[in-house]
């Protein structure tokens, strides 16, 4: 896999400029080692100040046409347990698939954890296994969920 | 500096697109200290676990680590100017490919003077060329061009204006 690593540049007047190279190392060390060691030479070459950067990978897949009902602003909202004073984790799903949400033949518009199907049940606990954080870094508890939905927006 | 990870979450996010080519994505953090491997395992179960909520086509994905610079801001000198590029060119293993990196606000010092050209007998133009030629000491990855090929030979460098809309 081959990862970008981009460094951010600003000049007096404010202005961004980015320079981006690439490695196909494998640990989180190496990459971080040669944004560093590029940082260390690129700085030296340049008068503007490095702000910041990021390492990151990305795919593109090619595929034929979602299906009529598809719409991504019909989203599934998928909420976690309490992880802090009056703040929950959520996640937000577009498009959701009210077949699998919905309890059969149920008007519901939000199952919790012990109405919903077990297709929907293993797909939460799915997402929410692996550590997953909010973007503070709070961990959302992946056993805990307390309710799924859909939400338009 | 230097840039360092773990001030904020990793993010991993999965890009759907509907019917009528309309695009939205789901994006969840990870620890700062989540290895390579794991991440990109994740971004399979992501997809999985999403597919089973949305009907949408799961077009793209994206991992991304934040480096954040470890030390107090200065500002930039008054000739600091990020349009002007020092670009950078080596050649890889693939004859057909080669590999560019544009640093923004190369110090004029550095050109040779009358010309556009980088003087890559200075220390600092030098220093450059050797990461990529020869890797950060200590690490066995060597640096690639976007499209995997490992750097091999430098080529030139030399220094270009060009408007950073999108860096």
């Amino acid at each position: 896999m081959i990862w970008r690593i981009t460094l951010e540049f600003s000049d007096r007047d404010s202005n961004l400029g980015r320079c981006a190279i690439h490695s196909a190392a494998t640990t989180v060390a190496a990459l971080v080692a040669l944004a560093q060691g590029f940082e260390a030479v690129a700085g030296d070459v340049s008068n503007a100040v490095i702000v910041g950067g990021s390492i990151s990978a990305s795919w593109r897949y090619s595929l034929s046409p979602a299906p009529l009902t598809s719409d991504v602003k019909r989203k599934a909202l998928l909420l976690s347990r309490q992880i802090g004073p009056l703040r929950y984790g959520s996640l937000l799903v577009p498009s959701a698939n009210y077949n699998a949400l919905k309890p059969d033949r149920c008007g519901l518009r939000y199952v919790t954890k012990t109405e919903a199907p077990a297709p929907l049940r293993g797909a939460i606990q799915a997402l929410l296994t692996g550590g997953v954080v909010d973007r503070f870094g709070v961990v959302l508890p992946s056993q805990d969920w307390v309710l799924a939905g859909a939400s338009d927006e | 500096m230097p840039l360092v990870l773990g001030q904020k979450p990793i993010s991993v996010t999965i890009q759907l697109e509907d019917r009528d080519k309309n695009r939205s994505g789901v994006t969840l953090y990870y620890p700062s200290d989540t290895e390579l491997t794991e991440l990109v395992a994740i971004v399979a179960g992501a997809e999985a676990a999403i597919g089973l909520i949305s009907n949408a086509n799961i077009v793209g994905a994206s991992i991304n680590l934040p480096l954040v610079q470890n030390t107090i801001n200065v500002t930039a000198p008054e000739e600091s100017d990020v349009e002007r590029k020092g670009v950078f060119s080596f050649a890889t293993t693939n004859p057909a490919s080669y590999a560019k990196i544009e640093i923004p606000s190369v110090d004029n010092a550095l050109v040779v003077d009358g010309t556009n050209v980088l003087d890559a007998s200075s220390a600092a133009v030098a220093a450059v060329i050797a990461l990529f030629r020869f890797g950060v000491p200590g690490f066995a990855a060597p640096a690639t061009n976007g499209v995997g090929f490992d750097i091999t030979d430098f080529r030139s460098a030399y220094k270009r204006h060009r408007r950073s809309g999108k860096g």
